[in-house]
């Protein structure tokens, strides 16, 4: 589909409105005093406020299985991406120097950090206001402090009605794309028990995002060593959640629903293809409802964040491209703040038409609000 | 050209039988309404006979834990599983790559013929 009008097609490259986009789909920002959410306390629902302000309430915290002794910068942050003793991702201006001037993002999609409100184990209620207090927070402190921001809803979808209504009353903000959740919860997320999330997200215009949580761990568990975990624990995630939302028939109901998956890197969409479409081709009765290809599913309704994109060469993931007709799939994704942020620079060796595709033009097709909110 | 195969009579509705046809192996099912298909018998798959598997009621269902046995039978090969439809020899799950050859028939005085070109 093109993503320029006929008039602007016929001007010169560098001319077009599309010509310097870059659409970053995982940036991550985080309040200045970080999970504790004592940010949120002017934002937070009055009787839950008090949780956490520790008067006459306390709240236990986020809860944080994952225990590591990686061997990354401080702050798990990019070494040049380092501002004194800040919190990382918690200085709009820092975010601005390093990512929009720095690294020519034009359209960063911000969506929290380490802040899913549906891994709370309990206090479903408390989960709920979390959330409508982090979105409000969002919209005060990020978004209408930076025009060229977009943001995420956060939502508890332990209470899927709840979190419909959120997805409703946030939509209201122009500039709110997408729904944030985490990969793993209790329930896969195929399951109709979420289908009032996919129904919310739908009738406003938005993409549902996946990323990876702190409570995310590998097939095995937690392993013995972070590298383990890296490697493994959201590619994984990625693969089980996207073949959940297909066999239960997720996008055959919702064709309209578009999901992004983040930070599980590029090379996962084709070993999953292959080997779902094979499966299916054997037990389709198992699942009649699915009436195509998985692989079609995959190829019109998820999208993989590239995060990390350099686990393949340029021409490795040109060829992986080729072989499974996903020059759709791919949107551009940095991970800012974090120490194994990808560059644009990496895309450079791409042929011109993929390489603009994974800048903008694919998140301009997956991101109903992305056309009009920048004008092309 | 038309080759002659056996009496209708020697197939009831819900059963299936090989014939050869210029040396080919060729799979003949007779639907619950009575009427005849011929695919050719090897899945396009991995090639196993699929005279070998089951004539199955086709299983649909427009929602999850929604099953439905239809009255339109399909062919399921014995080695994985791959279904065919007996009109056209699609394979149900992958209609568009994945088939098996289907011979047009005709019942002439109570024997089934079939139609092959060379």
């Amino acid at each position: 589909m093109a993503v320029t009008s006929q008039a602007t097609q016929d001007l010169g490259p560098e001319q077009r409105p599309t010509a310097t986009l870059l659409i970053d789909t995982d940036v991550h920002e985080m309040p200045s005093k970080g999970l504790t959410m004592q940010d949120l306390v002017p934002y937070m629902d009055s009787h839950w406020a008090r949780f956490l302000t520790n008067d006459g309430g306390l709240w236990l915290g986020v809860p944080k299985p994952i225990s590591y002794a990686a061997p990354v910068a401080k702050g798990g942050v990019r070494e040049d991406w380092i501002h004194g003793d800040a919190l990382p991702g918690s200085v709009l201006e820092h975010m601005v120097e390093d990512l929009i001037e720095g690294e020519g993002v034009t359209t960063p999609i911000i969506n929290g950090q380490l802040f899913y409100p549906t891994v709370l184990p309990g206090d479903p209620e408390f989960a709920v206001a979390l959330a409508a207090a982090y979105n409000d927070y969002q919209v005060a402190e990020w978004l209408d402090r930076e025009p060229r921001l977009c943001g995420s809803v956060h939502v508890a979808a332990q209470v899927p009605e709840r979190a419909a209504q959120e997805i409703d009353r946030m939509a209201e903000h122009p500039r709110v794309v997408q729904v944030i959740l985490p990969l793993l919860t209790d329930k896969q997320w195929g399951d109709p028990f979420y289908r009032p999330v996919w129904e919310a997200a739908i009738r406003n215009d938005l993409v549902v995002v996946f990323h990876h949580s702190m409570a995310t761990e590998t097939l095995l568990g937690w392993p013995r060593y972070y590298i383990e975990w890296h490697t493994m624990a959201a590619p994984q995630a990625a693969q089980n959640q996207v073949m959940s939302l297909i066999v239960n028939g997720t996008f055959d109901r919702y064709p309209e629903l578009k999901v992004v998956m983040c930070e599980g890197g590029v090379t996962w969409v084709h070993w999953l293809m292959w080997r779902l479409d094979q499966q299916y081709r054997e037990l389709r009765a198992n699942v009649p409802w699915v009436k195509r290809l998985p692989s079609e599913h995959i190829r019109s309704n998820v999208r993989a964040a590239t995060q990390p994109i350099t686990e393949v060469t340029a021409s490795e993931f040109v060829k992986l491209v080729e072989m499974t007709e996903t020059q759709d799939v791919y949107v551009f994704a940095t991970d800012y703040p974090h120490f194994d942020a990808d560059s644009a620079d990496v895309l450079a060796a791409l042929p011109e038409e993929l390489r603009n595709r994974i800048r903008y033009q694919n998140a301009l097709e997956t991101y109903p609000r992305l056309k009009g909110l920048l004008g092309v | 050209m038309k080759h002659e195969l056996f009496p209708l009579s020697e197939l009831e509705p819900g059963q299936m039988r090989t014939a050869v046809v210029d040396g080919i192996e060729v799979l003949v099912a007779r639907d619950r309404d009575g009427t005849v298909y011929a695919l050719r018998n090897r899945c396009a798959h991995s090639g196993a006979r699929l005279s070998g598997g089951r004539l199955l009621e086709k299983v649909v269902g427009d929602d999850v834990d929604e099953y439905e046995l239809t009255d339109e039978l399909v062919v399921r090969c014995p080695w994985h599983g791959y279904e065919y439809e007996l009109p056209t020899g699609r394979c149900i799950a992958d209609p568009r790559r994945v088939r098996v050859r289907a011979y047009p028939l005709t019942v002439e005085d109570g024997t089934i013929w079939l139609e092959k070109g060379k």
